[in-house]
């Protein structure tokens, strides 16, 4: 009996031990862990803390990150356009999304400082004036109304998402009636006048809108002894260098007898639209 | 007086030296008519509110209006109709008379003519004015033994005023064919005979009377009247009395005593008048004065309480009164409530500001629908979210913050073995169990013995109940630690992705378990730039980690320089980690 226990008690002994080392070997779970880091008295608080709604809701919490469309550019051509309410205005504007196009919701323009609706839809449909289908770049096409008064005029543009963002954006068109005369040159700037020696007469004459709605550029050649309002030429003749590049040239001999000394030659320029210009091109007479 | 009378008379008017129409005691712009007055014996210059003023007294027709109808045959009659208009009353009538065959002399004469007539009136109730322009139509005079005479126009006017001192009284006073003007019949031209009448209504008995009766009305009225006939002078008396009952009978009696040819001819009339509603008729014998025959006349009438032509623009001053507007909220947030939590990614923020507002949710502008609506997708963080909503609309500015938490959405695998279970052993035995029970019930009513049958189906309820209290408890035990899981991802402790699925109760590697701790311990992240150990590489998923943890001093490595990050986590080895990283003591 005495062998009997001594026996027991070494079988439970080794048995334990047995036990003990395959509770060493095994394996922590999951679970196992988030229990034990769950009941940590600092864990406590931070849970605490996260399910606290008078802690931690500062600035940092505003998630910057927003769904919001973009608008890469906008574009206005002509960049001058008359208030003639028959000009053609392309408005065009580049804008995307990250969700892609088709979460596009529309483009809106807001065109009433050129005395049109303030809520004009941009298409990107390959139609009314807008080039290609679905390529991101919307387009309106529009005319500045007749009376609106000249100057730089601002346009709003807006493009919305069916995620519920706005982005906008702006540009502007300058209205002008009138067009404009620049660099107005004689080559040379110096001339005999005995009626055989040629001289250039120059100037850059740029209309608002179309250059083609340009009616006349001419010139006063009075003071040297010749016609009053000579037509100036963008075609390539008359001493026209190029045909198209919005400068005006006509070719003239200075008369005899034209007293010497520094000449201004008016220059004025009309267009379609009764909108007119003056300016003028120095010629020394010598 | 009646000496005074007729020299004012005399000095006023101016007397035609020869007039065959006056001469007799015509006129032919005599336009007095209706069956009422003549039942008064013609005396009606005092009176008011009645359409027959028209052919009376023109102050009267400030009061009256209506139409009217009298006529005794088809070539006695009148017609006339009143109005009000808002600044006085108008009317407008005509009259045709002809007398036939009455004596002047010891003459047969015939005479007729017709008239128009204008006339106006206005004033308040006590005192008002008016005038009657009047135009013959045409006029025939026929003188046995001489050619007929005959002629087209002539005009003549009449003004009026009446005055009502008392309400039981009023005293009217009408200058007849004021201007006295001429017309040619055949070769002579004669002047319309002016003249002056004044009169006095008085109400007797009634309701605003002298004498007070709810049921009967006694009138008395008296007209005084002169001026010139041709060469003479004339003057005629008008009176008579009208006793109604209940406003709807009307008995009058008149006299009259009226100029003609160069004395005074008297007259009595008796007349009847029934009232219904606005309507009246009334009916008079009499006598005539020119044809001294006895004649009756028969009118209908129709006074209404509005008989209205047009009436002026009325000045209305208009007190600007600016309307009640209820401003609605600059910015109203329909959702989300404030302390909000959330699983999703993603918070659709809704609500209303006034139209052409701008809203602007965390900085970025919203769009706003045209009624001032709007909804706008925000994505959210993990953990604590403080949403910026603000509106701006003009100088006008309102900022709301919402607290959203976006709690970790974890899809624990266990869970769903666990519902499957559920749904498998404990639903199915149920379904199961129902139909055993039907089963029993339907042999009992068949009278087949079921003890064993129920007995075996108690074991199964026993058994099935502990199924399902087993897998409950499970269950719980299992959403308990999907809480905690949540919240040790929403801290960020254990990345799992929405889509992967949580095995909790699988063995976890050491380097995952380093991971967390570090993580829950908030122990700064370095960045790796070479092999952290010789087991550990830099691009090894938990190297920060356990680079971390080694600056720390939380870990030591064994002499063979290695950490077995992917090997699982031994117990010892656990216990060890949580005591180096504070978790237990």
């Amino acid at each position: 009996m005495k062998k009997f226990i001594i026996l027991i008690a070494i079988f439970s002994a080794c048995f334990s031990c047995a036990f003990a080392e395959a509770e060493k070997d095994k394996s922590l779970t999951r679970a196992e862990v988030i229990d034990k880091i769950s009941t940590a008295d600092f864990f406590k608080k931070k849970i605490g803390d996260l399910l606290n709604w008078s802690v931690g809701y500062d600035i940092t919490k505003i998630n910057r990150t927003n769904l919001a469309p973009t608008i890469s550019w906008i574009r206005v051509i002509p960049p001058k356009a008359p208030p003639d309410d028959r000009t053609v205005v392309t408005l065009t504007a580049k804008v995307s999304d990250p969700s892609g196009l088709d979460n596009i919701r529309g483009v809106r323009a807001d065109l009433s400082a050129i005395d049109k609706l303030p809520n004009m839809m941009l298409v990107d449909t390959g139609l009314w004036g807008d080039i290609k289908s679905n390529d991101g770049i919307f387009t309106l096409q529009t005319n500045v109304s007749y009376g609106v008064q000249s100057g730089e005029k601002d346009i709003p543009v807006a493009v919305a998402n069916k995620s519920g963002w706005v982005a906008i954006g702006r540009t502007n068109v300058e209205v002008q009636s009138s067009p404009v005369i620049s660099d107005g040159k004689a080559a040379p700037p110096s001339v005999r006048a005995d009626g055989v020696t040629e001289v250039l007469l120059t100037a850059r004459v740029e209309n608002p809108g179309r250059q083609e709605d340009l009616k006349d550029a001419t010139v006063d050649l009075t003071s040297i002894g010749m016609e009053n309002n000579v037509r100036m030429w963008d075609d390539g003749s008359h001493g026209d260098i190029k045909a198209g590049d919005m400068t005006f040239s006509v070719s003239v001999m200075p008369k005899k007898g034209t007293g010497s000394g520094m000449k201004k030659l008016p220059v004025h320029a009309v267009n379609i639209f009764g909108g007119s210009s003056d300016g003028e091109i120095n010629l020394t007479v010598e | 007086m009646k000496k005074f009378i007729l020299i004012l008379s005399f000095l006023m008017f101016s007397i035609c030296s020869y007039a065959l129409v006056s001469d007799i005691g015509l006129d032919p712009l005599d336009q007095t008519s209706g069956a009422k007055p003549l039942g008064l014996g013609g005396a009606f210059a005092g009176a008011s509110n009645d359409v027959n003023c028209l052919f009376y007294n023109p102050a009267s027709l400030a009061h009256s209006k209506g139409i009217i109808v009298t006529a005794k045959d088809i070539k006695n009659f009148s017609l006339g109709v009143a109005y009000e208009t808002g600044i006085g009353n108008f009317g407008v009538g005509t009259v045709y008379k002809d007398y036939e065959d009455f004596i002047v002399g010891t003459v047969k004469t015939k005479y007729e003519n017709s008239l128009a007539l204008f006339s106006y009136g206005t004033g308040p109730d006590w005192l008002s004015f008016g005038i009657t322009l009047k135009a013959v139509l045409s006029q025939r005079l026929s003188i046995a033994g001489s050619p007929d005479q005959s002629s087209i126009g002539g005009n003549d006017y009449d003004a009026g005023i009446l005055w009502k001192p008392v309400n039981y009284a009023s005293i009217g006073l009408i200058v007849r064919n004021a201007q006295n003007g001429s017309y040619k019949l055949g070769s002579s031209e004669e002047a319309f005979p002016r003249s002056t009448r004044a009169g006095i209504v008085l109400d007797l008995l009634g309701k605003n009377s002298i004498f007070h009766s709810d049921n009967f009305g006694l009138k008395a009225a008296l007209d005084s009247e002169s001026g010139n006939a041709g060469d003479s002078l004339k003057q005629n008396s008008f009176y008579g009395l009208e006793s109604s009952y209940n406003n709807w009978l009307f008995v009058r009696f008149g006299g009259s005593s009226i100029f003609k040819i160069d004395s005074n001819v008297a007259c009595s009339s008796f007349g009847l008048g029934f009232k219904y509603g606005d309507s009246e008729i009334d009916m008079v014998g009499l006598k005539d004065p020119i044809t001294e025959g006895q004649i009756s006349y028969v009118s209908l009438s129709y006074s209404p309480r509005e008989f209205v032509l047009f009436r002026p623009p009325v000045e209305v001053k208009t007190v600007e009164v600016k309307p009640v507007v209820v401003k609605k909220d600059l910015l109203r947030i329909d959702f989300p409530k404030d302390d909000y939590v959330t699983y999703d990614e993603n918070i659709i923020i809704s609500g209303e500001t006034r139209p052409k507002a701008v809203v602007l949710i965390n900085g970025v502008h919203a769009y706003v629908e045209s009624d001032g609506k709007f909804k706008a997708v925000q994505p959210l963080i993990s953990g604590k979210n403080l949403i910026e909503i603000s509106a701006a609309l003009n100088s006008e500015t309102k900022t709301t913050l919402r607290k959203v938490l976006k709690k970790a959405k974890v899809i624990i695998e266990e869970e769903k073995e666990v519902n499957i279970k559920i749904a498998q052993e404990v639903l199915s035995r149920e379904t199961e169990i129902t139909r055993k029970e039907e089963e029993i019930k339907k042999d009992k009513e068949k009278g087949v013995d079921v003890t064993q049958k129920e007995k075996v189906l108690v074991e199964e309820k026993t058994k099935a109940e502990e199924t399902k209290v087993k897998l409950q408890e499970e269950k719980k035990k299992i959403e308990e630690r999907k809480e905690k899981v949540e919240n040790l991802v929403t801290l960020g402790v254990i990345e799992v992705s929405p889509e992967a699925k949580f095995e909790i109760e699988a063995p976890i590697t050491r380097g995952e378990m380093i991971s967390w701790l570090v993580k829950a311990t908030g122990l700064a992240i370095p960045k790796v730039e070479e092999a952290v150990l010789i087991d550990v590489p830099k691009n090894h998923k938990y190297a920060p980690y356990i680079k971390a943890a080694l600056d720390a001093g939380y870990l030591t490595i064994g002499p063979d320089g290695k950490f077995r990050p992917d090997d699982p986590a031994k117990q010892e080895e656990g216990q060890a980690f949580f005591k180096a990283f504070g978790i237990v003591k």
